[in-house]
């Protein structure tokens, strides 16, 4: 099933275990806020404002503003727009702590035929780090499909070490290559 | 309730239509033995009832499908016009009769004219089918557009189901 826009952030943790459940519940993600919010229901799209945090097992993402497609059966697509010093957690396969900060981050997830499109975007001061790397660059671009990071501007570097993080998430030499500086 | 409807609901067909609501039959389902009570409100005589519950219909070409139904336990005219529902239970359907979202409410103002529900109380809205619940406390629901507006402690659970995976 198509679950996935539940959070652009769960992207950053792609091959991250499921935190497996010690109670009976079924695994929830979480979006709160304090200061109010919309929902059209005819669109399926909520809308927050004020602090919004969002929490998962896996996660934790707060920023100042949060819209995000819901899910319903009709339509695959989906969008998930967090904006205003968006600052997200997240542990990955090996429980290490992951730190991204930016701007804005978008998820973006669509089926056209047998193609599946689904990328998260950081822009704006996009920063993503380690205890061990930091990572910098406008805009920060994460190819799920492909398992690919990229940017067309790196303003700093990383490692391998940092790409193979997560089992999972292997980068191509061609993506991880660091660009001459102007 | 399982009771028979037995009379519609004080609104005129021309209040009704201007409120944007084709089609809006509201029904009283009374309670054994709980009579209704007719009350005085602003210009529209209107009903004091208990458990009661009013069907909305699509436009052409799906007249024939349920919009929405709305229930509550008691609905109290207001001298504006306006209706108290106390345990609001609002229903919406898809086009195909298939359920969409459950709405409920401890109590809301309901306004027939406008269209519109609001209270300062909790609300809680589900998916029909689960996937996802949201909650707030202080809320306007727009019934034309289906457009509500949540002022406070908003939390939204989605399910992520036990195969959650990146690329499905």
């Amino acid at each position: 099933m198509n679950y996935f826009y539940l959070l652009l952030v769960a992207g950053l943790v792609a091959g991250g275990r499921l935190a497996a459940a010690a109670t009976n519940e079924p695994p929830k993600l979480s979006i709160h806020s304090d200061h109010g919010g919309t929902f059209d229901m005819a669109h399926y799209r909520t809308i927050y404002h004020g602090h919004v945090t969002v929490e998962d097992p896996r996660m934790h993402l707060t920023s100042a503003w949060l819209a995000a497609d819901l899910p319903h059966n009709n339509n695959p697509d989906r969008q998930v727009v967090a904006a205003t010093n968006v600052v997200m957690t997240f542990i990955d396969d090996k429980g290490l702590t992951n730190h991204a900060t930016s701007d804005r981050a978008v998820y973006n997830y669509h089926e056209a035929g047998a193609v599946t499109n689904a990328t998260i975007t950081l822009s704006g001061h996009a920063k993503l780090w380690t205890d061990k790397i930091n990572l910098a660059g406008e805009p920060l671009v994460w190819d799920l499909v492909k398992q690919e990071l990229s940017s067309t501007n790196w303003t700093t570097t990383f490692s391998h070490d940092f790409i193979n993080l997560n089992s999972t998430n292997t980068a191509t030499s061609r993506t991880n290559h660091v660009p001459p500086h102007p | 309730m399982g009771n028979v409807c037995k009379t519609i609901y004080g609104v005129s067909g021309a209040r009704a239509l201007a409120a944007g609501l084709p089609g809006m039959i509201l029904a009283l389902a009374l309670l054994p033995g709980g009579g209704a009570t007719w009350m005085r409100g602003a210009d529209m005589p209107v009903k004091n009832a208990s458990d009661f519950s009013s069907v909305e219909y699509y436009d052409p070409p799906y007249q024939m499908q349920i919009k929405s139904r709305l229930a509550g336990a008691q609905a109290v005219p207001q001298a504006d016009g306006r209706v108290l529902i106390q345990q609001l239970k609002l229903e919406i359907f898809e086009t195909n009769g298939r359920p969409k979202y459950v709405v409920e409410a401890p109590e809301c103002l309901y306004d027939q004219i406008k269209g519109t529900a609001n209270s300062a109380g909790r609300m809680e809205v589900r998916q029909a089918d689960g996937q996802f619940r949201l909650t707030g406390v202080g809320f306007e629901w727009r019934q034309e557009d289906e457009f509500l507006i949540l002022t406070n402690q908003v939390e939204t659970d989605i399910l992520t189901g036990t195969n959650l995976t990146i690329i499905p």
